[in-house]
């Protein structure tokens, strides 16, 4: 009789665990503030809402490569592990001003300073680097509700941001590279068709040799 | 094959990245190197050369251009739990109307030392739980401070009949908390429901206003109530209480707190730790070991287990209050002391580069003994978990009246009033000894 009911005390606290433990993997894969981009079998871009109000960035249900930024959302996009990456994606200007791009930072040291930052809004375009210097572009601006292609270059110290066709800046930086890119948002927009590609095979072509 | 598969999901789960301890996060940062190689040659034509002929250059100039790119990969731990706790005990006050008080005492401590049992007692239930776990609960739109985790063992023991305990192995729990401060120790008022399957099926459901942790210590306030089947004989049991807890190496963070790495973890204490053990010599010929031989070196024995010395932010932070769940001294073969919960005050003082540290303090002891032990103890500091101690100290007491009776059959030989110098070497095993510059108080720009 003891050895029949060791028996189900044994069984049913295994069982007890394992309702325990199962519900715990199911709270714990509850993470409201990331998802995932699947570009591909191989290529996936994590994404994190780093503004606390994870309802301003939206996932559209009718294709998960498109998101839904509103009035002061702030998300990171992350290449996971490669950081001389081409990436490529159209943007549409619902309302608002302003979007910002965050280059060559992380989400966990983030702040709005030390990095490369870019202000694309429907008056002009600007670059700010991490010593502050300026570069305006007056003829490189958002259009209200129109389509378009915002593509990035992270490339060895070189970085190159080109809306359509236009390059907003090309240039050199001491900063080093990261996976990540950073969107905020001063107004509504729609990010969509985002693609990010690897350059580093071709990067380690790069190697010129000149002979005079 | 039952049992295989549990033991492998639960296998799984503990090695599973998701580790519910630390949450790690890696970065890949690619710094550009430039190398710039330029080779000049100058190879002069044999021969004589006419003058007024313009021939091709002797020097060859090659420029070699090469990048680097070099990835630094910097990885991030981050506390990824609300509450990490060791053991939190309970003293309930309604034992459900039958009269069989535990005679739990403050806390819900005093029964696990005595057998003799007081009807009238304030304190006539408890409950226990050992190794308690809670994570953030990300639902209601992330709304804060939500989390479920559960308890290894709880039990629950509305009076002293075995006819009502109710014992749950893993228990699940749902917990919201209010925080009333955002210091630490922190305030808060938290709602938990509780649910167990096995062995007794039973629901828990309480209010607590809760203060801490500091030095995973913890105070709470409980008001509940219990109801489910017992698991000896499956009788109904449910029943209000009130009640007055504590917990030990019990650990809280703020949602905000687990997204600062565990470097900028919040350290309120110079020790917190499970064990401390050591050896004495007291001088007398008997040995707490049993002999009588006195060739020995040692012949008595210190423990203190789950330690918290708390700093006090005065005085450079240096005088600290602390506690043990169990303190225990033993002079000889009759010659015992120990307490619990005992008070401590001391003073710590770094004395050689961080490691080697001196710690005079004064500990009282108010039950089941009474007892005042005046000690310097002197600790190398060998890694985060294990240190060494060189102990001198005296100690003298004597046993409160009315308790361990129920022992008296053990303890029938026991002297009750002991006074000893003595000194001594010991270990603390899972024991950390924190550095000044890990104090909170002693950080600049870092949160607090």
């Amino acid at each position: 009789m003891i050895i029949k009911n060791t028996k189900y005390i044994i069984k049913f606290t295994i069982f007890s665990m394992l309702i325990s433990i199962l519900s715990c993997i199911l709270f714990q894969s509850c993470s409201p503030d990331t998802f995932s981009i699947y570009l591909d079998q191989l290529r996936t871009v994590h994404c994190q809402r780093m503004s606390k109000d994870y309802d301003k960035i939206i996932i559209l249900e009718d294709n998960n490569n498109t998101i839904e930024m509103q009035d002061n959302a702030l998300l990171s996009m992350k290449y996971s592990g490669d950081t001389q990456f081409n990436a490529e994606l159209s943007l549409r200007c619902l309302s608002g001003q302003s979007i910002f791009l965050y280059l060559r930072t992380t989400e966990s040291n983030f702040n709005h300073e030390k990095n490369i930052k870019i202000e694309i809004n429907k008056e002009y375009s600007s670059v700010m680097d991490a010593d502050g210097h300026i570069k305006r572009v007056d003829s490189i601006k958002l259009l209200d509700r129109q389509v378009q292609k915002l593509k990035i270059i992270n490339d060895a110290s070189i970085y190159t941001v080109m809306l359509d066709c236009d390059t907003i800046v090309s240039a050199r930086t001491k900063l080093p590279s990261t996976e990540y890119l950073i969107f905020e948002t001063l107004g509504s927009f729609h990010l969509f068709g985002i693609n990010f590609d690897s350059n580093l095979d071709w990067f380690m072509l790069d190697e010129t040799n000149k002979k005079s | 094959m039952k049992i295989v598969l549990p033991a492998l999901l639960v296998i799984a789960f503990c090695l599973s990245s998701c580790s519910p301890i630390t949450r790690t996060v890696e970065d890949v940062y690619t710094k550009v190197h430039y190398d710039t190689l330029t080779t000049s040659e100058t190879v002069n034509q044999p021969g004589v050369r006419k003058g007024g002929v313009v021939y091709p250059a002797s020097q060859k100039v090659e420029v070699k251009r090469e990048t680097l790119l070099e990835d630094s990969t910097v990885t991030m731990r981050y506390p990824n739990f609300i509450r990490l706790g060791f053991f939190e005990s309970i003293g309930t006050l309604f034992n459900g109307g039958g009269g069989n008080s535990c005679d739990n005492g403050l806390f819900g401590l005093y029964s696990l030392i005595s057998d003799n049992r007081n009807d009238k007692s304030v304190f006539s239930g408890g409950i226990y739980r050992f190794g308690v776990g809670e994570w953030r609960l990300r639902w209601f739109h992330d709304a804060e401070n939500w989390t479920y985790g559960f308890s290894g063992i709880e039990m629950l023991l509305p009076e002293n009949v075995e006819d009502k305990r109710m014992v749950g192995i893993l228990p699940f729990y749902l917990r919201k908390r209010w925080y009333l401060s955002d210091n630490i120790p922190y305030r808060c008022i938290t709602l938990s429901m509780g649910i167990s399957c096995l062995p007794s099926p039973y629901f828990n459901i309480s209010g607590s206003y809760d203060i801490g942790s500091i030095g995973g210590l913890n105070i709470r306030a409980y008001a509940g109530v219990a109801a489910g089947i017992a698991t000896d004989n499956g009788n109904s049991v449910n029943y209000p209480y009130l009640g007055l807890g504590c917990s030990v190496l019990d650990f809280l963070n703020k949602q905000d707190e687990t997204e600062h790495v565990w470097e900028e973890y919040n350290h309120s204490s110079w020790d917190v730790g499970l064990i401390q053990f050591g050896f004495l010599n007291t001088g007398q010929k008997s040995s707490a070991f049993g002999s009588t031989n006195s060739k020995y070196v040692f012949n008595g024995l210190w423990i203190k287990i789950v330690n918290a010395n708390v700093a006090l932010p005065f005085a450079n932070n240096k005088f600290y209050i602390g506690t043990s769940l169990v303190s225990a001294l033993s002079c000889s073969e009759k010659e015992s002391l120990f307490g619990i919960l005992p008070l401590r005050f001391g003073y710590f003082e770094t004395v050689l580069a961080d490691e080697l540290s001196t710690e005079p303090f004064v500990e009282l002891s108010y039950y089941p003994f009474t007892s005042l032990s005046v000690c310097n103890k002197l600790n190398l500091r060998l890694n985060d978990l294990i240190n060494l101690s060189f102990l001198v100290g005296y100690s003298q007491g004597s046993i409160s009246s009315g308790v361990l009776k129920g022992w008296s059959g053990m303890l029938a030989d026991e002297v009750e009033h002991v006074s000893r110098f003595y000194i001594g070497i010991g270990v603390g095993f899972l024991d950390r000894l924190f550095l000044p510059k890990e104090l909170r108080y002693n950080r600049n720009g870092l949160p607090q």
